[in-house]
């Protein structure tokens, strides 16, 4: 390995982080409310199908700018199906891990449903624009393309840290995760605190869907995220909770990404390497587990008296 | 207490996962209405498809073995409060050993697939093991975990059935898969049906596990570290064992579950393909939920949900998506996550609660 090949392989790695840190910022957001999203694998894919949809469908009016188009449409998906989370978790005080696996399952059926239906194919949409990159980086011609949501990835954890630590509404969700009942004890409305917060957490969520499926590729891919959704979760966890720690670990993910797309091709050991991101995962969770501590109030409904 | 007595309260207990389904389907038939199908004609052809032919019918039982002992590999754990979301990768474990002892360890007669199978169903256990150690002993989330180690499991497989067999039998593998297996390695097959004799291991397993939870220390103490890991502990119960124990049971039934499903060659051939095994796993966790985590409740909605699968075939002859089968049981997972619904609707209709 020479410095191009590790120049080349932080780059694409880079590449390879947009999506789960993008994710990961949102599930942050949603999991200091103390609502666990595990359909964000679920959230990502829907979104990334309505994301290719929607630019497809605005190409010939917005032409260029139709992904950004895609983009809020993606948004809005996870927006809704977070809320729909959110309103389960609250007010029906569903079990969320059981809700997370199903919204999963549905939306792997929905999206090739919705291929099948709109598209008459199996596998993916057909092609269309793609967000242009903001530059190029010299030397690098295609592979050294930086889209305008790579640089919004470095962007995101700041203003969420912003968010959660220096307003008063990020006050209240941190309560409300730590300790419902205190906070409604001083007049928050627990379940109001909890629906926002994990809604704006759809908004994030949706984007990361959308990036896959107007930026990294053209197009909707059948199960375009491959885990990627789940892999945002872990970034959260072994991120202990914290902006911008998450966003380290979303890197740290990518870049073993990044190093099976540069050396995966070594003949007879593909399927071994593609192995690495998910390794990477549970290894970052086991070494980092025991030392971290959650939201208290993570994943139990608040039952007012 | 008597027998009429008994079965009330059975039924009074099945009443929530009926209340589930029932939710399910409705949801899942304004899907269909929106997609432009009419679900009374989807839910006829599922069942035609199902009952009606004699392919059918063995689609049914072979689907059931999988169906069943997946939703055990989930609900074992469950009880002990761990989530194994991780069968999917337990199953194909089992599968790669009970195909590479296949491809690669002359057995004589009957001995070859009894030791597949026990083999398979060790692996799937081992695999299950090791995200529970992580999490019982580093606090990792085991529903990351499990999922994460269900992508590795596909690969590893992959690579040692058509990488490392290919360098073993060169040329052998073609289109990811495996060489065929010796014809002595196919499980022994139900009279008058291609289906093999797994259904019946799975209902006798099933039967077994709730001996095992119901009557013995150890399911007894099981079931208390997953009511409350705490309260546990002053019983003299160590709650760290159990949850490896549950788990490690759960990657048994499993991987058990993959072994007999390559060994059968029902309506696969006597071989590993890649992506042979489609989303039984995950459909196993639909089971035993709506199968209220009881074994013999597993049983009963592995018949439905083998309904569905073993009529997709049909109903895609006349041009309705199989997927409509998985957003159905996405479906019914989610309402099965609200027991408080049925009881808020319970209330509203002036029933007494208990």
């Amino acid at each position: 390995m020479n410095v191009g090949d590790i120049a080349l392989v932080l780059v694409v790695g880079l590449q390879q982080s947009i999506a789960v840190a993008l994710a990961s910022q949102g599930e942050l957001i949603t999991e200091k409310s103390g609502i666990l999203n595990i359909g964000i694998e679920g959230v990502m894919l829907m979104s990334a199908f309505v994301a290719a949809f929607v630019n497809w469908r605005v190409e010939g009016s917005f032409g260029a700018w139709s992904p950004y188009v895609g983009i809020l449409g993606g948004m809005l998906t996870g927006m809704v199906m977070n809320f729909l989370l959110a309103f389960m978790s609250t007010k029906l005080r569903v079990n969320q891990v059981i809700a997370g696996i199903g919204m999963n399952i549905f939306s792997g059926g929905a999206t090739v449903l919705a291929l099948i239906l709109i598209f008459h194919v199996f596998d993916q949409t057909p092609p269309a624009f793609r967000v242009a990159p903001v530059f190029t980086i010299p030397g690098m011609p295609v592979v050294g393309n930086v889209s305008p949501l790579e640089i919004f990835m470095f962007i995101l954890p700041v203003i969420t840290y912003w968010f959660l630590y220096r307003t008063k509404l990020g006050l209240h969700i941190r309560a409300t995760g730590e300790n419902p009942k205190a906070a409604d004890t001083a007049g928050l409305n627990v379940t109001k605190i909890r629906i926002v917060a994990t809604v704006l957490g759809g908004a994030m969520i949706g984007m990361a869907g959308a990036y896959l499926s107007v930026d990294y590729s053209p197009n909707f891919v059948r199960g375009v995220t491959r885990g990627l959704g789940f892999i945002a979760m872990a970034a959260v966890i072994s991120g202990g909770w914290k902006p911008q720690w998450a966003l380290g670990m979303s890197i740290l993910f990518g870049i073993s990404q990044g190093l099976y797309i540069q050396f995966g091709g070594v003949a007879g050991y593909t399927y071994l390497l593609s192995v690495l991101p998910y390794l990477v995962t549970v290894a970052a969770l086991t070494i980092a587990g025991a030392r971290l501590r959650s939201p208290a109030a993570l994943a139990s409904p608040y039952i007012k008296e | 207490m008597d027998l009429g007595a008994f079965a009330m309260d059975q039924f009074r207990k099945a009443l929530p996962s009926v209340f589930a389904l029932v939710l399910g389907i409705a949801a899942g038939s304004v899907l269909m209405v929106i997609s432009g199908f009419n679900p009374l004609l989807v839910f006829q052809l599922m069942i035609v498809g199902a009952f009606g032919s004699s392919q059918g019918r063995t689609y049914m039982l072979i689907y059931m073995s999988p169906l069943i002992l997946n939703a055990l590999a989930f609900l074992v754990p469950g009880k002990a409060g761990m989530w194994n979301v991780g069968a999917q990768g337990q199953v194909y474990l089992g599968g790669m050993t009970a195909a590479l002892i296949a491809l690669l360890v002359p057995l004589p007669g009957v001995v070859g697939p009894v030791v597949c199978l026990l083999a398979g169903a060790l692996v799937g256990s081992v695999w299950a093991f090791i995200p529970a150690l992580m999490r019982v002993y580093r606090n990792a989330s085991e529903i990351v975990t499990t999922i994460m180690l269900n992508y590795v499991a596909a690969s590893l497989a992959s690579y040692l059935l058509f990488d490392y067999i290919g360098v073993i039998f060169p040329g052998a593998t073609v289109n990811n898969q495996s060489p065929a297996f010796p014809s002595a390695f196919r499980l022994l097959r139900l009279p008058g049906s291609t289906a093999s004799v797994m259904v019946i291991v799975a209902v006798i397993t099933a039967f077994a596990v709730l001996y095992f939870l119901q009557r013995t220390t150890y399911g007894y103490e099981i079931r208390a570290v997953g009511l409350s890991p705490l309260s546990s502990k002053t019983k003299g119960i160590n709650p760290k064992r159990m949850m490896l124990l549950a788990m490690a049971l759960g990657g048994l039934l499993a991987g058990l579950a993959g072994a007999g499903d390559v060994l059968a060659a029902g309506h696969y051939t006597d071989q590993f393909a890649e992506g042979w095994f489609g989303g039984e796993g995950f459909a196993g966790i639909a089971v035993a939920l709506v199968g209220a985590s009881n074994p013999v409740g597993a049983v009963f909605s592995a018949v439905l949900f083998a309904i569905m699968v073993a009529g997709a075939p049909y109903m895609q002859s006349f041009g309705m998506p199989k997927e409509m089968i998985w957003t159905l049981q996405g479906l019914i997972i989610l309402f099965t996550a609200m027991p408080y619904l049925y009881t808020l609707v319970q209330n509203k209709l002036g029933g007494k609660s208990k």
